[in-house]
């Protein structure tokens, strides 16, 4: 009762918001409703009790009181004695609570019947209107407790036998009445123990919630100065004290952690700040959150520029585009990963090329926190990768494309010909006589010349076409979508012509002129490799066939190359095999008819193709270096065979014999030694061997020529330039040359007598010989009136079918002693 | 010690209309019809026997009855032969009728009418006194050495009590009964 009061103080409102409810509040009213709820519940528990057992008791009481009376009573009811009766119930008057008490005696209507009727015998009367009931005679007792009376009914017996009848009344207003007081004393008690139970509950909430208030005070002052060594006071020992522990070790480890962090960031600014590469943190939307000083220096922008417009609005206009729909991609769409690739035109105008990535940053739980990327300034990196391209890729001199773009764009070019349908040509060309203007002019000259063709050469063709510097002076062009090879000669014309005009090197005007080779796709091949081979083939053709011209592939160039290739092999094998033998050809004296000497010849029998002409074997030798063991066969067979003809007495050892020797022998670094030896090994003076070299060859690389000429001349052997007259050698050159003999070429031989032009030519070209005080030998006398004018024109020594033709070793030794005995006979005629 | 007793007045009346109509029916009863009074003493000797305990009660077969002798001259004609049908302490009661020279050997309750009130012979007896209870209604019954004398006292029967004789004879008389007596010696 006292409770539904206290709690009737609160706000009925505030109840239905306990939450809101401080803990002191609560634990109060806690209090106070356990302590309200034990008591009444005890109280009730009491009343219950009490009035039970009070119950109880007084049934027991009349229970004892009826039957003490009803034994008594016995006599008195058996002998009717009704004062007797009346003097037991008297009794009952000591006992408040008794209404009524009435004793009635069984009257038998009939002795013999059972049935009896009770009459009254005496009664007890506690109020005045009270009276005694009509009852029925009980089998024993029999006690009915109501709600405010208690009512006995009770037989008498007598052995056994009823012989009356006793009934009590009590009234239980006496038991109510004491209840009731009980009830009056708790209410004060009842009041106690509510103030008592507030009091502890004050007491109690204090010692919980001021804890908690200092704790929270304490973390208040962590947030509020952002400082983790703050600690919370700890007051007992109980689950707040724990709390309290918990809190304290949870600032230990956030203060730690904090300071990792602090140092982790520190690392992290530090290791930003001295990076090399330009880093940015962009959040999940896209905007940029930071960015290190690096990337300022990159895009120029200042920090906080970086941070309003980002690095992207210095991006390039060109890759604009393209870096902001990646980056759409990468934030829109979740694509992860992205490649930054681009230039970026700053504000004051310079470009940059940088490279670098943005990647999504995720955080431990794999949440999108947000992305960040890396930029580089790459410009230096992809200036140094433009040079290394150009020189990758084009010729330093020229500029043009060099041999590798060549055949990138050739292969290019081919595989696109099934798309196209339109042919591709290619042409080689390579210089005339580059050599030359090298030699006699310099490098630097020559350069200049290949920078003036390859200009002259880049404006002779389209656009589209390739024009490359192979090496050297080797170029191609290679012509897309060419028509037909009318288009293609009417070009190669066109170069041919622009080539052929004079320039102004060193204030000289140099003329050069060049050979082309040109094949075609799909018609020749559609492979770069055939199509250069083929126009190679072309290009050889055209040099073959007199230079400043231009040749289309044909197939019969391949099968000339297949033959010449075989040709090559076998020439191989029959070194190896020594397949070769020598013939000799004596030289005549002219004037006295002596035998000089001999020109060793190399005779190649092929066991299918019979003989083969030096004129097609010594060049397939010479360009595969095949000479050098060639020719120094060919001079140690002739040494060994001056040796054998001297020592046969054959000959004097004034006698002469000539070998002939390529230019590309030259390559042989151990020529003159060789050459040393073998005279050594043999036994013959150096004056013994004469060396012939072709006069056009020595012009091919006069410096070095002349200095191996120098060698060889050092070693005394003469020296002879072979088919003077069909070069275009100067005079000039003619003369810095070591030479001892000029030999007339046969086609000027031919001729004599018919053609007395050649006939003049031959006689000056000997007149200026021996001004020069060269010996003059004529090939190919075959007739007598040959020798006559030669010997007329004072040419020294004469070669030729006339004297002799080609001999064998032993038709040689025949004919020497032959020779011998004729001239001696000659001899004793004249002077006979 | 006499006991005075209350509401008199109405058994008095009953009484009274009992006698009335048992006077004027008299004339016309049969022979075993006897008065009211008598009818009064023969319930009061019945339940006399209930009140009382023989010493030898205990040492009686199971079945043995209670024997109730009438001395002499029988005013209760046939009508205490009912009483057979009311057993006592679960035995049955048998009725005897005692002659004046006979002894009343066996009996436990022997009753002498008035008309026999100068019996000397069985009631001076001298000690050791038999275990019987002697029932009077003589007035004068104690005085000649009866037990228990059925006086009449204003129309009403009352008990006149001799205990000392009673004990003498090793009979135990209930307290209820001593309480309903007029007098005891």
């Amino acid at each position: 009762m006292s409770g539904e009061s206290d709690q009737n103080k609160a706000p009925t409102r505030a109840v239905f918001k306990l939450h809101n409810w401080s803990i002191s509040s609560k634990l109060i009213l806690l209090s106070l409703t356990t302590s309200l709820i034990g008591l009444l519940a005890a109280i009730a528990a009491i009343a219950a009790y009490d009035q039970y057992s009070l119950r109880s008791v007084l049934r027991e009481e009349f229970s004892v009181l009826a039957n003490i009376i009803a034994n008594r009573s016995s006599a008195a009811v058996v002998f009717e004695d009704a004062s007797l009766a009346q003097n037991n119930l008297s009794a009952l008057q000591y006992r408040s609570s008794v209404v009524l008490g009435c004793i009635y005696r069984n009257v038998n209507s009939d002795s013999t019947e059972k049935t009896s009727t009770p009459v009254l015998l005496a009664s007890f009367r506690g109020t005045d209107d009270s009276k005694c009931p009509q009852v029925r005679t009980p089998t024993e007792q029999q006690i009915n407790i109501g709600q405010r009376t208690l009512e006995v009914t009770q037989s008498i017996e007598l052995d056994n036998v009823n012989v009356g009848v006793l009934y009590l009344q009590a009234s239980l207003d006496e038991t109510y009445n004491r209840l009731q007081q009980k009830l009056l004393i708790m209410i004060p008690v009842v009041i106690l123990a509510a103030a008592i139970s507030v009091v502890i509950g004050t007491l109690l909430s204090r010692h919980i919630s001021h804890p908690l208030k200092m704790l929270g005070k304490a973390a208040a002052l962590v947030a509020e100065y952002d400082n983790y060594a703050i600690r919370a006071d700890k007051f007992s020992n109980d689950e707040v004290g724990q709390v309290v522990d918990s809190f304290n070790h949870m600032l230990s480890v956030i203060e730690r952690e904090d300071a990792h962090l602090r140092e982790s960031e520190e690392k992290f600014r530090l290791i930003s700040e001295s990076s090399k590469v330009g880093i940015f943190q962009l959040d999940r939307h896209g905007n940029c959150i930071y960015a290190n000083e690096e990337m300022s220096k990159i895009s120029g922008l200042s920090g906080e520029t970086l941070l309003t417009q980002s690095w992207l609005s210095v991006v390039h206009p060109d890759d604009k585009r393209r870096i902001a729909d990646q980056f759409q991609l990468m934030i829109g769409h979740n694509a992860g990963h992205i490649n930054l690739d681009c230039s970026l035109m700053l504000p004051d105008g310079s470009v940059k090329w940088v490279t670098g990535d943005v990647a999504p940053m995720q955080d431990a739980q794999r949440q999108q926190m947000g992305y960040l990327g890396t930029l580089s300034d790459i410009s230096e990196l992809k200036q140094a990768y433009d040079q290394l391209e150009q020189m990758a890729f084009y010729d330093t001199l020229t500029g043009l494309a060099n041999r590798r773009l060549f055949r990138n764009r050739l292969e290019h070019m081919l595989s696109n010909i099934p798309r196209t349908g339109a042919g591709v040509a290619l042409i080689l060309i390579d210089l005339d006589h580059f050599k030359h203007v090298n030699d006699s002019m310099g490098h630097d000259s020559g350069d200049s010349l290949l920078t003036v063709i390859s200009e002259r050469l880049k404006h002779c063709v389209r656009f589209t076409d390739t024009v490359a510097r192979l090496g050297g002076d080797e170029f191609a062009v290679i012509l897309p979508n060419v028509p037909d090879t009318l288009t293609v000669s009417a070009i190669a014309e066109k170069i041919l012509h622009s080539l052929s005009k004079a320039v102004l090197l060193d204030d000289q005007e140099v003329s050069i002129s060049a050979s082309m080779g040109i094949s075609m796709a799909p018609e020749d091949s559609n492979s770069a490799e055939v199509l250069i081979k083929n126009a190679d083939l072309a290009l050889y053709k055209a040099k073959d066939e007199g230079r400043n011209n231009f040749k289309f592939f044909t197939t019969e160039m391949n099968t000339m190359l297949v033959k010449h290739l075989n040709l090559v092999q076998q020439l191989r094998q029959a070194i190896d095999n020594q397949s070769f033998h020598l013939q000799y050809q004596p030289q005549i004296d002219l004037m006295s008819g002596q035998l000089v000497g001999f020109e060793a010849l190399v005779r190649w029998n092929h066991k299918e193709r019979g003989m083969i002409s030096p004129a097609e074997f010594i060049p397939a030798a010479e360009e595969t270096s095949l000479i050098i063991p060639l020719g120094r066969w060919i001079l140690r067979t002739a040494c060994q065979q001056m040796k054998a003809m001297c020592d046969a007495r054959l000959i004097n050892n004034r006698a002469v014999m000539a070998v002939n020797l390529s230019i590309k022998q030259f390559e042989d670094k151990q020529l003159a030694k060789f050459i040393g030896d073998q005279l050594i090994e043999f036994g013959l003076r150096p004056s013994q061997l004469e060396l012939e070299l072709t006069e056009s060859m020595l012009m091919e690389n006069l410096e070095e020529t002349v200095e191996t000429l120098n060698n060889l001349k050092a070693l005394g052997v003469g020296l002879s330039i072979d088919d003077f007259g069909t070069g275009y050698s100067s005079l000039g050159y003619l003369k810095r040359l070591p030479v001892n003999v000029i030999k007339v070429d046969r086609s000027f031989v031919m001729d004599i007598p018919h053609d007395t032009e050649d006939m003049e030519i031959t006689a000056a070209v000997i007149a200026m010989a021996h001004k020069l005080r060269y010996k003059v030998v004529a090939e190919g006398i075959e007739t007598d009136a040959q020798y006559q004018f030669l010997r007329e024109a004072g040419c020294d020594y004469g070669q030729g079918y006339f004297f002799s033709p080609p001999l064998s070793p032993d038709n040689l030794i025949d004919f020497c002693r032959e020779y011998q005995t004729s001239l001696e006979e000659d001899l004793s005629k004249r002077i006979t | 010690m006499p006991i005075e007793t209350t509401g008199r007045d109405v058994c008095f009346a009953r009484l009274l209309f009992m006698l009335l109509l048992g006077v004027l029916l008299g004339n016309f009863a049969r022979a075993d019809e006897i008065s009211r009074e008598y009818r009064i003493k023969a319930a009061y000797l019945y339940n006399l026997s209930k009140f009382i305990t023989w010493p030898d009660e205990d040492q009686m077969a199971k079945d043995a009855p209670i024997t109730l002798c009438i001395y002499g001259y029988n005013p209760f004609d046939t009508y205490l032969d009912k009483l057979r049908e009311h057993p006592v302490r679960g035995r049955n009661i048998a009725i005897r009728a005692v002659a004046e020279n006979e002894s009343p050997e066996g009996c436990q309750l022997l009753f002498v009418s008035q008309h026999n009130a100068n019996a000397p012979r069985l009631l001076s007896a001298a000690a050791p006194y038999p275990p019987i209870l002697t029932v009077s209604d003589d007035q004068d019954f104690l005085i000649r050495g009866g037990m228990v004398a059925l006086i009449n006292i204003n129309n009403n029967v009352q008990l006149d009590i001799n205990l000392t004789r009673a004990k003498q004879a090793g009979l135990t008389f209930s307290a209820n009964l001593l309480e309903v007596a007029h007098r005891i010696q």
